[in-house]
């Protein structure tokens, strides 16, 4: 079989070449050895006939040309050995580092990923290797940085219900006659918090399965921008809500219906009372713009990040969880659209979302 | 035993309250950090029970400016975030305790004896004083076996006298760790309460210094 490291496989190539130059080189010195050193060659050369010529001479030829032959394939086969040998150590050194570097990564703790691995060596090859896979490490150590906090957040986020329903139920537990307005109360408690945790799961399964999409084409009129419950939110509110204009859309209908009622529901959820909510649409752009108190310029690279509240007690109270823009960012950025947001504060937010990306 | 709660979860801060208030304490509660400062610099809390995730200011720098002020207040940190390293830096930022959410009140309630004993520098749950017998965990009060059944603001006071037994305790700190802050300095309340306490009590175990406060010998 054909050796299956490239050590063995450089060794081999050696040996094969080394192989054909000993059998063309071994010829050629046979082929010396019987032109040279023979009588007639000598005769030739003397210009004498080769029966005038002493046997001794004869003898003499034929075994110098012997000698020459055994001497000369004796000194080869030395010289063959010997190269062979030091190219078998040099090629051994030369993979050194390889080695090396295989072991470092084979050590890695895979619990504690190190920030970068380094190793002692000059050539160029090994030094990009370990530079690319310095940058490797560094995403996999960001996106697994990345992951922890979003796990935190998440569970952070469904820690507080159940702390709060937890405790409620125990000091309720603590009372020997209970009055019912006391049940009625918590009942009520246990209701809105479970309705948080439920939303939240809903919210963490979409962020995962935004994955794949299907476009089909339709007009911006052809989609439900506001569910009944924002259309209750808003008429509680006294929030108008204003459509002008229409834009042909090539999306997955279902996720961008879910993204655009996200927006709407932030532009009302976050709006003052008695404001206003404007969905415009020109050939290429929707644009939602609402007349809240706007997200302050710092923060508004961050609203995208996952369980990124603006005022977080504020986006509680309301029924945020932090999630419904990244929601929004995800469908985006798999339809290859963008969004960007205009806002400041006290002026109200506009976000915009183009969709000749 | 007048404590300090603050959380941002109002469904939860209100639960903490009942519960605590069924177990004798004067509970003041705060829904923010700014609101929960206000409230300390106001008033003498034994206990404060600190969540981190707080709107306006931080939790920690709550704590931070508690601690600031006062070396000796105890100070429990109540939060959803569980790393090792969020404990060690509240505990290192100067809270005595740091209990993880989701928790049982139960637990949280033990903590907090467990930190006013530290606090008056005593090992026992029960107090004792001339025959009467003060459960600190089952919140009872017993005078030679027999239970006397006290209101929570008598409770309140007979358990600050006897946490500081020998001291002289001024009326003041007695209403400030034993009412919140909706109590009217002004009223009569403490006396009447003391009274009916003293009633209940064999004679002279709350004994008066005129002009100074009262005291358990």
């Amino acid at each position: 079989m054909f050796p299956r490291t490239l050590q063995k496989r450089i060794l081999l190539f050696g040996m094969a070449f080394l192989l054909v130059a000993i059998i063309v080189t071994g010829v050629s010195i046979w082929q010396i050895s019987q032109n040279l050193f023979s009588a007639e060659a000598y005769a030739d050369a003397m210009d004498t006939d080769l029966a005038t010529l002493d046997d001794s001479v004869e003898v003499y030829f034929e075994r110098a040309a012997t000698t020459f032959f055994y001497q000369s394939l004796l000194i080869m086969g030395l010289v063959v050995i010997f190269l062979g040998g030091l190219s078998w150590l040099s090629i051994r050194r030369l993979f050194r580092p390889v080695r090396e570097l295989t072991s470092t990564i084979d050590n890695l703790d895979t619990n504690s990923l190190p920030k970068s691995i380094h190793i002692n060596n000059r050539h160029a090859e090994i030094q990009k290797l370990q530079q690319a896979f310095n940058r490797m490490l560094k995403e996999v150590n960001a996106t697994l940085e990345n992951q922890k906090r979003f796990a935190a957040n998440a569970a952070h986020e469904l820690k507080t219900p159940i702390s709060s329903i937890l405790a409620n139920l125990e000091v309720h537990d603590m009372e020997a006659t209970p009055a019912s307005g006391d049940c009625q109360e918590i009942l009520k408690i246990t209701k809105e918090n479970t309705e948080r945790m439920r939303t939240l799961v809903e919210s963490l399964m979409e962020l995962t399965q935004v994955e794949r999409i299907e476009r089909e084409t339709f007009k911006l009129k052809d989609i439900r921008l506001i569910t009944p419950e924002q259309r209750a939110l808003a008429e509680e509110k006294h929030i108008e809500i204003h459509t002008e204009g229409d834009t042909t859309i090539k999306a997955s209908k279902h996720l961008f219906e879910r993204a655009l009622q996200n927006l709407i529901h932030n532009a009302i959820r976050y709006n003052k009372k008695g404001g206003d909510v404007y969905i415009t649409a020109e050939e290429g752009a929707i644009y939602i713009r609402d007349t809240g108190p706007g997200i302050p310029e710092a923060k508004q690279d961050k609203v995208f990040q996952p369980f990124y509240c603006v005022d977080p007690s504020r986006s509680r109270a309301a029924g945020g969880n932090g999630l419904g823009l990244s929601i929004v960012k995800q469908i985006m950025d798999a339809h290859q659209f963008t969004i960007d947001i205009d806002s400041a504060a006290e002026k109200g937010t506009t976000i915009t979302i183009h969709l000749d990306a | 035993m007048r404590i300090l709660i603050i959380e941002d979860e109002s469904s939860l801060l209100n639960a903490l309250k009942k519960g605590f208030e069924k177990h004798y304490y004067a509970v003041d509660t705060a829904l923010d950090g700014e609101a929960a400062l206000e409230r300390y610099y106001e008033a003498y809390y034994d206990i404060v029970v600190l969540d981190l995730n707080l709107p306006k200011v931080d939790g920690l720098d709550v704590l931070k400016a508690i601690r600031e002020e006062n070396s000796n207040i105890n100070i429990i940190i109540l939060s959803a975030r569980n790393t090792v390293e969020d404990k060690i830096s509240g505990l290192d930022m100067g809270a005595n305790d740091y209990l993880e959410k989701p928790f049982s009140f139960k637990e949280l309630l033990a903590r907090v004896r467990a930190l006013s004993r530290r606090k008056y520098r005593t090992e026992d749950t029960v107090l004792k004083a001339h025959g009467i017998t003060l459960h600190l965990a089952r919140r009872e009060v017993y005078y030679n076996d027999e239970s006397v059944p006290l209101t929570k603001k008598g409770f309140g006071i007979l358990e600050y006298l006897l946490l500081n037994q020998g001291e002289v305790v001024s009326g003041e700190a007695l209403i400030e760790h034993v009412w919140n802050h909706e109590a009217d300095m002004f009223s009569n309340a403490f006396k009447v309460h003391l009274s009916s306490l003293r009633k209940k009590l064999p004679k002279d175990v709350i004994r008066t210094v005129r002009g100074e406060g009262y005291y358990v010998p």
